[in-house]
């Protein structure tokens, strides 16, 4: 391992970073060059995006986080693609793990295997288990409120998915974890089915025509306080886009680190 | 339906297919999850066909403009579904459809499979569609992300290296990718194709330096999803060693729809034709270039590979050019190699599974082996005799009208002769891949299936055989009535019809001098220096830093070539 | 302009490293780098034309631009799954080989 194949010093290997230390300078030099005009111009930013969306982004959205109104309403589409390269890569992830050959065995009580090797202390067990509803808490509220303030689905997915790697962490001792590990409330196979309905609620929501059809379908049970009339769109298809989102990436994410925490054998 | 809601179905009927994939995956098995992963597969890859048929007479009429979901033009992401998109979408689920075919027979099976490749599919109808240059950006990450898994899911070590190659550079270009957006959102201030054309208009300047390396940089980041020399080393091990289904598909689909989105892009840049052409010269080089490699190869599927490299230099020639009729040739090609090529990797994968060996030089007694593996008729024989004499521009078949349509473009260049050298080597390299049909050398077991490394018990299942059925009628089909689909794609594309036929008496002769100097270079390939040279050749070193190394040297041209000429 | 020639000079390094280092580990990091320079790129030049974020329902109206933003959460998060399968990808070579430095897997896969 390492970067040494000659294993030795001498002037094989000084050749050999000399040579490497020119590759790298050659390819940096390259790049810059293409790139430096574009960098370093004196180009002034342009205004006129900023300012259509500071004029326009609320009433078209119902967000206050302009960010949000962007890529929740105007770049939907895009947030659906970078969706599905986290669902792909999270899949992949978890095939290639859950293929590898040998993997560590479950010890008998049926939690996962290296609960008891190093850097799984006491302290971490029974402060994971304890903090991880407050955790949760805290990744819902990014989740619900990007459209107001910094925050959204991904950013509450990933908390959320810190939460449940907790639980998982924390399941030995203290706190959640005297929940009996029988109860799969946070197993792999809730966490797949979940992952799964908050794909296909994110698809609806993304297909051309369903965002309006779902603000329509707000403002006529009343829930939306009145906004149309002021001529604001409702934010409710973002809101509920943020949390299909969350969800969405949230189990994905905890997926792949309790079946890399040896949860998948249960 | 509204017409904008009608040409986002190609791309979100997958996207729903993958959604019931996904359920079933989380179902863990059981008659239920197949049942979903069934349909999810029908909705995915057979209902888009009913969509692309309804949007045939709107893209007649002059094609779709639209924003996704209607926001303002300014921001919001724009889409153009024309003729060029539509038969980009043929491409697409005509492989799509024969390579999953094939993989219930003998390729990765499982809902997740089905997920990442109806994802795949689903993102060559965004690539096809696009009109934004960030929607490009998050269409060509789906694809790439998809490709890697695809070739991960063989399980061999080789492809996780090779997926580990490919993702790692291909990510380095995308990085250069967002170079060269921010460089056009800097001066224009949005992301439209229109809106950048546009803006760079009403400039004094065009858009000076900026908007020319900014052009340099988005075209080199696409240009090596296609493969082109230089930047071609990702391509040879991630094809050889990925499942067939997705050799077939990766070789037939994903290195040609990335080319036609650059394509739809450069004609709004204002060095976009300069960057074409040279581009274009490149293609050329790589034609004759790839075709010598794959000459000296071993390993069949290896070899394949490097074909493909080499026709998508003759796609990549014609398309360099530019013009409404060269494009129409370059899609031509494009189509017919998706159909021959995968029906090449499909039948050649089945026999080299069945036989346990993918050396050329061993391989003997194909047809035996084939029998042995519940192939009574040798249909995989036959596909392959199809897949061969199309490669090698042979009359009926539809290689035969589409490489002269190409050549014809070139006529009196040093590009026609170069062209012309490398389909020689074509038939070279497939004479000496037919070799695997030789009966068996004496003293060799003459019962080469149950050799380690074949695949116990392989039966050729029905649908192995459908899909290769289907494929190899479609190259028939599609040869004998040549006319009649270059006219059809001539009309989609705005082309005038070509002028003569495909099966003129010039081109007849061409076929039999190419055949002639074929079998020499053959016979020079398999003599004793002959073979020296192929072992020199696939000796020469290839590493991961020569791959990056090969990307910076052509974005440095390109760049310096627009920057003098543009 | 300083702020510009370090942006420069962290995606140079970046490039560097994969280009240069052999072990996988390593080349996914350069990678994650050459992410980081061109995210914090965006953001940097996005500001330049104001002061708040663009959050309504403050004090300032004078906002940064939002675009440059919205798609560097996309870029972002695309980055981190490329590392998460380039990283995956490492695991299994090393798994398999017992060594990360890709010449040496190279080498053997040749054998193989």
């Amino acid at each position: 391992m390492g970067d040494t194949q000659y294993g030795t010093d001498g002037p094989l290997v000084r050749r050999g970073k000399l040579l490497s230390a020119a590759t790298g300078l050659a390819a940096a030099s390259l790049a810059l060059a293409v790139l430096a005009p574009v960098v370093m111009s004196d180009v002034d930013w342009p205004t006129a995006a900023r300012d259509t969306i500071a004029a326009d982004g609320y009433a078209a959205t119902g967000a206050t986080n302009l960010v949000s109104a962007i890529y929740l309403g105007y770049r939907a589409f895009d947030t659906l693609g970078e969706t599905i390269v986290l669902l792909v890569a999270l899949a992949g992830s978890v095939a290639l793990v859950a293929s590898t050959p040998g993997r560590p065995d479950l010890d008998r009580d049926g939690g996962p295997a290296d609960s008891r090797g190093p850097g799984h202390t006491d302290i971490i067990n029974v402060i994971a288990g304890k903090l991880a509803p407050i955790v949760l808490l805290f990744g819902t509220y990014v989740m619900l409120y990007g459209h107001t303030s910094p925050g959204g689905g991904f950013q509450g997915g990933v908390v959320l998915a810190s939460g449940v790697i907790f639980i998982a962490i924390g399941r030995r001792a203290g706190g959640i974890g005297r929940i009996s590990p029988s109860i799969t409330a946070f197993g792999p196979r809730t966490l797949s089915v979940i992952e799964a309905i908050a794909f296909a609620t994110v698809l609806a929501l993304s297909f051309p025509g369903s965002g309006a059809a779902l603000a329509g379908l707000i403002e006529a049970t009343g829930a939306s306080a009145g906004v149309a009339a002021k001529g604001v769109a409702a934010v409710g298809p973002i809101i509920a886009l943020n949390i299909g989102i969350g969800l969405k990436v949230g189990s994905g994410v905890a997926l792949l680190c309790v079946m890399m925490l040896g949860g998948d054998q249960e | 339906m509204s017409d904008s809601e009608l040409a986002m179905l190609p791309v979100f009927l997958p996207l729903a297919g993958a959604a019931l994939s996904l359920l079933a995956k989380a179902l863990h098995g059981g008659a239920k999850a197949r049942a979903l992963e069934d349909s999810g597969a029908f909705i995915g890859l057979a209902l888009p066909w009913a969509a692309l048929a309804a949007m045939l007479p709107r893209v007649l009429a002059g094609g779709v403009s639209f924003t996704v979901s209607g926001w303002s033009g300014a921001i919001g992401i724009a889409q153009r579904f024309d003729g060029l998109t539509w038969l980009v979408d043929v491409l697409g689920l005509t492989g799509a459809g024969a390579a999953y075919l094939y993989s219930r027979g003998n390729g990765p099976k499982g809902p997740l499979f089905t997920t990442v490749y109806l994802i795949q599919a689903s993102a060559l109808a965004m690539t096809a569609a696009t009109a934004d240059l960030f929607n490009l950006f998050v269409c060509l990450e789906i694809l790439g992300l998809a490709s890697y898994v695809l070739v991960a899911s063989s399980e061999k070590p080789g492809a996780f290296l090779a997926a580990f190659s490919y993702l790692a550079v291909s990510s380095a270009a995308m990085v250069f990718f967002l170079f060269g957006l921010f460089g056009f959102y800097r001066v224009t201030g949005t992301l439209s194709y229109e809106g950048i054309q546009a803006a760079l208009v009403a400039l004094p300047d065009g858009g000076g330096a900026i908007a020319t390396m900014s052009t340099a940089c988005l075209a080199a980041a696409i240009a090596i999803r296609v493969a082109v020399m230089p930047v071609y080393g990702w391509l040879p091990d991630a094809h050889a060693l990925a499942p067939h289904a997705v050799s077939a598909i990766l070789s037939g689909v994903l290195i040609k729809t990335p080319l036609f989105a650059l394509g739809r892009l450069l004609g709004y840049l204002p060095s976009g034709q300069e960057a074409m052409a040279l581009i274009g010269s490149a293609g050329v080089v790589t034609a004759l270039a790839a075709v010598v490699v794959a000459l000296s190869q071993k390993d069949a599927k290896r070899l394949l590979a490097y074909h493909s490299i080499s026709q998508i230099g003759y796609v990549v020639a014609a398309w360099g050019l530019g013009a409404p009729a060269a494009m129409a040739a370059a899609f031509l090609h494009a189509f017919y190699h998706a159909l021959f090529k995968g029906l090449l990797f499909l039948s050649v994968g089945t026999i080299t599974d069945a036989a346990g060996t993918r050396n050329v030089y061993e391989l003997r007694g194909a047809a035996g082996t084939l029998g042995k593996s519940g192939d009574r008729f040798r249909l995989v024989g036959v596909a392959y005799a199809v897949g061969a004499l199309s490669i090698m521009a042979l009359p009926p078949l539809n290689g035969f009208a589409s490489k002269n349509a190409i050549g014809y473009l070139f006529k009196g260049g040093w590009r026609y002769w170069a062209l012309f050298a490398a389909g020689a080597c074509t038939v070279a390299s497939f004479l000496k891949l037919s070799m695997i049909f030789l009966p068996a050398r004496r003293g060799a077991p003459a019962d080469a299936a149950g050799v380690a490394g074949s695949v116990p018990g392989l039966r050729i299942g029905g649908t192995m055989k459908a899909s290769m059925l289907i494929l190899a009628s479609l190259c028939v089909a599609t040869g004998l009535f040549a006319d009649a689909t270059t006219a059809a794609v001539s009309r989609l594309l705005g082309a005038p019809p070509p002028a003569g036929g495909a099966f003129t008496a010039a081109n007849l002769l061409k076929a039999l001098q190419t055949l002639a100097l074929g079998a020499a270079v053959f016979g020079l390939a398999m003599s004793k220096p002959g073979k020296r040279l192929a072992a020199a050749i696939r000796g020469r070193p290839r590493s991961f830093a020569g791959l990056v190394m090969a990307f910076l040297g052509g974005l440095a041209v390109l760049a310096a070539a627009l920057a003098r000429f543009g | 302009m300083i702020r510009r020639l370090l942006v420069l000079a962290l995606f140079g390094t970046g490039l560097a490293g994969l280009v240069t280092k052999r072990n996988l580990i390593k080349k996914a990091y350069a990678l994650a780098i050459m992410n980081s320079a061109i995210v914090i790129l965006f953001v940097l030049e996005g500001a330049a034309i104001g002061s708040d974020a663009p959050l309504l329902g403050g004090a300032g109206k004078l906002f940064v631009d939002p675009i440059p933003q919205a798609l560097m959460l996309t870029a972002i998060v695309v980055g981190v799954c490329v590392s998460a399968l380039a990283l995956t990808l490492a695991y299994r070579l090393y798994r398999h080989f017992g060594t990360l430095d890709i010449d040496e897997i190279k080498r053997r896969i040749g054998h193989e």
